[in-house]
């Protein structure tokens, strides 16, 4: 009786056995590519780069039959983590490249630790460590706040011809909550923000994702960086010489005026023009020289209009 | 200008609709070669509707015969338990193929006569796959250009590249009218394309051409081209554009 009374004790203690269980520590240093180079990518072009990678995880899962929803909602995660990663590599290069945003940047706290070890390239992007870029608010207020963006503002709005994007964007995001935190199941404050009237019958239902509607979240998101991208371009350029010393912006942002010559502003145009380009994949960028003759283009009715 | 050229993803649809529509013409023409000496006419070819009806493909080729003109579609008719889509084909194609004509020898007015006798009761039934044969049916899908990033053939439907993952755009129209070469649009010469396409001095697109601030002067440079040369060439360029466009 009382060895049966022992084996009842350790069933108790075991009510979820584990065949191995591990007592060591994970080592996390070594979970990641230590030997992986910052790439000179643009923003755009590393999130091009990331979303294919995923793309092709489920397409040719696709074609080999061997999709499941389960994959879908793991590479939707991957999805969103690929547009809030160009957030933050866009943000990193213009406060290391743009004066005005430099200047925006320069009276945010950045943690000791972020200050002692990070390489000074990447130092900006510790500045945004604790700001989820996974929603519209918060991009627009940092996009408002760090590069002074035109019609974006901290309360979360965005100018029009963005705002069906980012609509869309907000979607996106408040189901990847729960595929973070729930598995994937609706929980009510997302079906809230999703509409409860249409998303009321689907509470606490797993997301099912088919291929195609992976690809057209990644139309939308997509669609949204490459428009934020062309978007904060024109409005950051124009702003160089407007709110530079030869411009009538009554705010002087910048000291250095354009010459309004190829070979003397080459240098300074390229490192905005290789922010924002695209030189890869099937939609790339018009040439920088291009781009430069359209500005100088702005230029010219920029100074003719009274 | 044909329907290939404009609408690139239909080309194999046309294609094989010229073949199908030819085979309906032939059906029909067999039908009233065996009616020359009765008297009764027969117009209507009537197309088993289960061979067309699951069968976007087939069904978008019927449709682009129809509104080409090629083929007039007129009321289902029933026969057993069967449903036959009619149809008449154009009754020029009849005509060349000597439908209402006896062999040997063309009479108008016999042709005239059979013609104003009173339709047959039933249409020429056939089924597609009589048509048709088998493996061209099977490969009728629409012509989709590979993506543009790594050549991959294009799944249908799909936005991005199973093989690279980048997204799939199309070569737009425009694009594509632009990067015709000026030498191949229609409405020209022979002499007037041998020496468009040699000469230097003129751009060999017609993207290029449009782009050409005094398209006159530089025709003009063509030996043995003048005003009104010049002029022809830039006409069929403009209709060639308008048509494209339109």
């Amino acid at each position: 009786m009382s060895a049966m009374s022992t084996n009842y004790a350790n069933v108790m203690d075991t009510i979820t056995p584990f065949s191995a269980p591990t007592k060591g520590e994970l080592d996390t240093e070594n979970w990641f590519n230590a030997s992986h180079v910052t790439t000179v990518q643009s923003p755009v072009d590393e999130f091009r780069a990331n979303l294919a990678q995923i793309n092709v995880l489920y397409l040719q899962a696709d074609s080999r039959g061997e999709y499941t929803p389960i994959l879908g909602s793991l590479v939707y995660l991957g999805m969103v983590s690929a547009a809030e990663g160009y957030f933050r590599s866009l943000l990193r290069r213009l406060i290391l490249v743009d004066e005005a945003c430099q200047r925006n940047a320069s009276s945010r706290t950045l943690t000791y630790g972020a200050a002692l070890h990070h390489e000074d390239d990447l130092l900006p992007e510790a500045l945004l460590e604790g700001v989820s870029l996974a929603n519209t608010k918060n991009v627009a207020t940092e996009l408002r706040a760090l590069c002074n963006i035109s019609q974006m503002t901290r309360d979360g709005n965005v100018p029009s011809a963005l705002e069906r994007l980012f609509h869309n964007f907000e979607a996106i995001c408040q189901v990847r909550h729960c595929g973070i935190h729930r598995f994937g199941k609706l929980g009510s404050q997302q079906a809230l923000r999703l509409g409860m009237e249409k998303h009321k019958p689907l509470l606490e239902k797993p997301l099912a994702l088919t291929v195609l509607q992976l690809q057209e979240i990644a139309e939308a998101l997509e669609a949204l960086i490459r428009a934020v991208n062309s978007y904060c371009f024109a409005d950051i350029l124009k702003r160089t010489h407007r709110a530079g010393p030869t411009g009538k912006d009554k705010t002087r942002l910048y000291n250095k005026a354009w010459q309004l010559d190829w070979a003397q502003d080459q240098e300074r145009f390229c490192e905005y023009y290789d922010i924002f380009a695209s030189v890869a994949g099937s939609q790339p960028s018009a040439s920088a020289q291009t781009m430069y003759l359209a500005f100088l283009d702005f230029v010219k009715n920029y100074n003719a209009a009274k | 200008m044909t329907l290939k050229d404009k609408k690139p993803q239909f080309a194999s649809i046309v294609e094989v609709g010229k073949r199908l529509f030819n085979s309906m013409v032939d059906s029909v023409t067999e039908a009233n070669q065996s009616l020359v000496d009765e008297t009764s006419r027969q117009l209507y070819i009537g197309i088993d509707a289960s061979g067309v009806v699951d069968k976007p493909y087939v069904k978008r080729m019927l449709l682009l015969l129809e509104e080409a003109g090629m083929v007039y579609s007129t009321s289902a008719v029933s026969h057993g338990d069967r449903e036959y889509w009619r149809y008449v084909p154009h009754l020029a194609a009849l005509q060349s193929k000597r439908a209402f004509a006896r062999k040997g020898g063309f009479s108008p007015k016999f042709t005239g006569e059979m013609l104003s006798r009173p339709d047959e009761k039933h249409p020429v039934r056939r089924s597609m796959s009589t048509l048709l044969d088998a493996t061209t049916l099977e490969g009728l899908s629409l012509d989709l250009p590979n993506c543009l990033n790594c050549q991959a053939k294009r799944i249908e439907g799909a936005k991005y590249c199973f093989n690279c993952g980048e997204r799939l755009t199309d070569e737009s129209t425009y694009d594509r009218l632009m990067l015709t070469p000026l030498a191949s649009i229609p409405g020209l010469t022979d002499w007037q394309r041998d020496k468009l396409s040699k000469w230097e001095s003129v751009p060999k697109t017609v993207g290029e051409f449009i782009a050409l601030q005094d398209p006159g002067t530089t025709l003009r440079t063509i030996r043995g081209v003048g005003k009104i040369r010049a002029k022809t060439i830039i006409d069929a360029v403009q209709s060639f554009l308008d048509e494209y466009l339109s």
